[in-house]
């Protein structure tokens, strides 16, 4: 009857399809996808590159501007903007441009900071608990969902104005915020690929847990973490102007671009463009990054977008 | 007359990648009390060709390119106002679907459900449709009606939904009935029963059922007549004595031999090789021929295969496709 | 269905005691007291201020009778001002509460609309111009839509007061800020709820019995399809209060949020504890609301639970 047969029954049904196994199992192919996917997305392409601007904006520009955005200058307080100083000067006659560049770079930096400490705790934590299962993950869920009942940014603004107020302070407040729910995603992601049917048939074809973990889990967890960072960095960020827009953040003379938007806020009736251009900066960093994120979203998980 | 001739229907779906052929110039017709078998494999455009007719398919993406439904020789299904649709759709023409967990409105007590289509079509009061509404649940085999009438779905098992199912749609009375592989959801010995209901009721109310399935081994034993489809077109047609004693189709002999009989136990399992194809691009000849796998003669590759009359009740289509056997079969894995 | 609600009180009862413990130890562990915020005062006017108010005594004794008068409802005397605190939230709590009030109403007087509209005319113009709307909407934080608004409408049109809370007309801006977004997010999630319901098998079975279209937005897809925004009701409240912090400090509106992060910086220890607890409450009583509404519109919840 069969010519080979040695050949154990599950590998006499494979399909006759010729299927690379291998891309499947790393996932390269889910990568190429998504990239070729995010590649059609334009706005997704635009907002990337406002990013790339930003970031240089931010952190080269300050490089390249002759003032510091330390230096007061009482004669020179509140001007329009010129050709000297383009974004005008600020209350104690500082440069606007350098302030705003300063303004985001911490702005941006704490986005990036604080997401990746919330990141380390809730992916450890989901991962953990969807790993071990049973009533641990249950009561270790039970917990998240406490902590998602309290009031949290009532607590922050208690934290920030009791204590000291320091940069690490801000930095384990929001990470403590917003981990919550990048445990949620992960464990979610984590069940939902181990009930999966290529993970049992990896475990049915005796595949080391090793294996596993590395090649399925990693790989197919990996893009909703991207995903979510991507769209962690801009709630953090608007965590952190909140703060610092009450006075509770960021401490003068750095500036944030919260900060640059309260004073803004105070002098609207006569210096509108303190307002207006940190605002502007403020809104297109976190249009970039959400529309970023639902880009990549789509790009990397086809099921899960809009419809 | 035929309660339901359709002719030359055509439903295609444009997508990105290309337009979905479907369904590919199907004709059938019903007579009252018959039942209508359409089998075929899941994209075989069974499921497709019904929807058509009842105004289920999306659009867009879908699209009725050409054909006629007309429903006792005087309304077209398919070239009708939405006005005059609704009140033929639930009421004259109804239809069950395969998952009974789903297809009931979880948010919505049954016997709000059920009496939806009287209230609408027949236009009773409260009381008088429940009162049908609790008849209607008594007559398939649903005891304590009157109690759980007021269930949600989701207090009924999977079996007994498909039975909620059916008496809503039996509840005006329709003269066809179209049933998407009403069983296949269900537990094996749930199937049998559900069949089994599904005559009676057709009896009671002398309706046309058409039954749509992948299944050979439920068509058998309810259809009067069968289709077999394949790639959006109709490969055969006949009693069923012509389909099962006298199949002359190589899909349809290639189907019946994958139905695991009794007492073939060791034996291996005959599977038709190959995927069906893809239907986004045009296919101008036989498109079992292409199937992977599959030898033919090469007659119908490039012209497409006209229908042969085998008797005064059994068409064909014509394929020269010679089917592998089955120890060729298992030779090629 | 009471069990239901009988459990969930207790739950909120013991989430409310946990709050108010670890806001007390909290805000009596951080540096400085009341009397240092501002003006120095004499060691011995300090010493029988801290006298007055029992300051003196060990925390876990002032834990027990802070927690004794408020099982009375009596949130005890402002340490800086001269009024006790019922008497001072009492005061701002009204004016935060209407502000809330007109947010909600706005977010979802728009959301819902728009949120439909969107789904059922999915991929049409009427789909991706609001949605696009909603997308910038939910990246416009408050404090920036709330100058924004009073730059624009106060002071370039002149159409609106830029601050103060004293005519109707004062209400327009400082509600549309935080409605606004909350329009923006409860129009998403109205769509993406409605499309979840659209594409489910039992719309198809009330297009097969001839429901007309309507109806079946209505009648058959409404109810599931608003299940998620209904469970966003908790957090909005909870955005809404914070919300209300800033914007009532753009506007100068004299409610519950602009009093809050005053009396932190004050260290006013009774008024931030008495402020978090009704703050704690709404937040509870909110959430308890949402479930029970949730249990009402969803049977199968219902059915898991008994």
């Amino acid at each position: 009857m069969s010519k080979n047969p040695q050949l154990s029954p599950s590998e006499k049904r494979l399909p006759d399809v010729p299927v690379d196994l291998d891309a499947i199992e790393s996932g390269t192919s889910l990568w190429q996808d998504a990239w070729h996917r995010l590649r059609k997305n334009h706005m997704a392409l635009i907002s990337f590159w406002v990013l790339v601007f930003m970031v240089i904006f931010c952190f080269v520009g300050p490089f390249l501007t002759s003032h510091d955005f330390r230096s007061n200058d009482l004669e020179k307080t509140l001007l329009s903007p010129s050709s000297q100083h383009w974004f005008g000067t600020d209350d104690l006659g500082r440069d606007q441009l350098t302030r705003v560049m300063i303004g985001g770079r911490v702005s941006l930096g704490v986005g990036i900071i604080a997401t990746t400490v919330s990141l380390l705790i809730g992916v450890t934590y989901g991962a953990t608990a969807a790993y071990i299962g049973g009533k641990v993950d249950a009561s270790m869920m039970r917990l998240v969902d406490v902590l998602y009942a309290l009031p949290f940014t009532i607590f922050v603004i208690l934290l920030m104005t009791l204590f000291e107020r320091s940069i690490v302070l801000l930095f384990i407040v929001i990470g403590a915020v917003e981990w919550l729910t990048m445990a949620r995603i992960v464990r979610g992601q984590v069940l939902s690929i181990k009930k999966q049917e290529f993970v049992e048939a990896a475990v049915s074809l005796g595949y080391s847990t090793r294996r596993i973990i590395l090649r399925h889990i990693i790989p197919n967890v990996l893009g909703v973490v991207v995903v979510y960072a991507t769209l962690t960095v801009p709630s953090v960020m608007l965590l952190e102007s909140f703060l610092s827009f009450l006075g509770l953040g960021v401490q003068p003379p750095m500036p944030s671009w919260g900060s640059l938007i309260k004073l803004g806020a105070d002098n609207i009736q006569l210096y509108p463009y303190l307002l207006v251009i940190p605002a502007l900066f403020f809104s297109l960093t976190l249009f970039s990054l959400n529309f970023l994120g639902d880009g990549l979203r789509d790009a990397l998980d086809p099921k899960s977008s809009k419809d | 007359m035929a309660i339901l001739e359709v002719k030359d229907l055509k439903t295609y779906f444009h997508t990105r990648n290309g337009t979905v052929r479907a369904v590919d110039g199907v004709s059938f017709s019903v007579e009252r009390g018959e039942t209508l078998g359409i089998v075929g494999e899941s994209g075989s455009g069974k499921s497709v060709s019904c929807y058509s007719l009842m105004g289920l398919i999306p659009q867009p993406p879908g699209r009725i390119e050409s054909g006629q439904a007309i429903l006792d020789g005087k309304i077209d299904l398919l070239n009708s106002s939405e006005k005059v649709l609704r009140k033929i759709r639930g009421r004259r023409v109804s239809m069950i679907f395969q998952e009974p967990m789903t297809s009931l409105n979880p948010y919505l007590r049954v016997s709000t459900q059920l009496i939806e289509a009287l209230r609408m079509h027949e236009k009773l009061g409260r009381k008088e449709a429940l009162s049908r509404a609790i008849k209607s649940l008594e007559e398939v085999g649903i005891t304590e009606a009157s109690t759980r009438v007021h269930f949600y779905p989701h207090e009924f098992s999977g079996g007994m939904r498909q039975r909620v199912m059916i008496a809503m749609s039996m509840i005006t009375h329709p003269e066809i009935l179209i049933a998407d592989e009403p069983t296949t959801a269900l537990d094996v010995t749930v199937q049998a029963q559900i069949l089994e209901l599904i005559r009676e009721r057709q009896k009671a109310n002398n309706s046309a059922v058409i039954l749509i399935t992948h299944d050979l081994g439920v068509v058998a034993g309810m259809c009067d007549r069968i289709n077999v489809m394949y790639a959006g077109k109709i490969v055969e047609s006949g009693t069923a004595d012509d389909i099962f004693k006298n199949a002359q189709h190589p899909y349809t002999i290639a189907l019946q031999r994958s139905i695991p009989s009794l007492g073939s136990k060791g034996k291996a399992l005959y599977t038709i090789p190959g995927l069906p194809p893809d239907l986004s691009r045009p296919i101008p000849g036989d498109a079992f021929a292409l199937r992977q796998g599959i030898k033919s003669g090469g007659k119908w590759a490039n012209t497409p295969p006209p229908m042969r009359q085998v008797s005064e009740t059994h068409w064909v289509r014509e394929s020269d496709v010679i089917l592998p056997s089955l120890e060729e079969v298992l030779d090629v894995r | 269905m009471f069990k239901f609600i009988a459990r969930r009180i207790l739950q909120s009862i013991i989430v409310l005691f946990v709050i108010t413990t670890v806001t007390f130890f909290m805000v009596h562990a951080a540096p400085g007291d009341p009397f240092s915020a501002e003006r120095k005062m004499p060691e011995h006017i300090k010493q029988r201020l801290m006298e007055h108010y029992g300051l003196d005594k060990p925390e876990i004794v002032q834990y027990f009778h802070y927690v004794g008068s408020l099982l009375k409802g009596d949130l005890g005397p402002s340490h800086v001002e001269t009024r006790s605190v019922n008497r001072i939230i009492g005061t701002t709590f009204p004016v935060s509460l209407e502000l809330g009030s007109w947010a909600l109403l706005i977010a979802l007087g728009i959301g819902l609309p728009v949120g439909i509209i969107a789904a059922v005319f999915r991929n049409t113009l009427a789909d991706y111009i609001p949605m696009s709307m909603a997308m910038i909407g939910i990246c416009l934080p408050t404090f920036v839509l709330g100058p924004v608004l009073a730059l624009i409408f106060g002071v370039w049109l002149g159409w609106f007061n830029v601050s103060g809370w004293f005519i109707p007309a004062d209400r327009v801006l400082p509600a549309l800020t935080i409605g606004l977004v909350y329009a923006a997010i409860i129009a998403r999630i109205t769509r993406g709820g409605m499309l979840e319901v659209l594409n489910q098998d039992f719309i198809r079975t009330a297009k097969a019995k001839g429901v007309p279209f309507p109806r079946i937005i209505f009648f058959h897809t409404l109810k599931g399809g608003l299940l998620p925004v209904i469970s966003f009701l908790g957090p909005a409240l909870a955005g809404i209060i914070s919300g209300s912090f800033v914007v009532e400090t753009i506007f100068q509106i004299p409610g519950m949020g602009r009093q809050f992060v005053q009396s932190a910086f004050n260290r006013d220890y009774a008024l931030v504890m008495g402020t978090v607890i009704v703050y704690a409450c709404l937040i509870i009583v909110a959430n308890l609301l949402v479930d029970i509404v949730q249990v009402i519109l969803n049977p199968r919840l219902r059915f898991e639970d008994s």
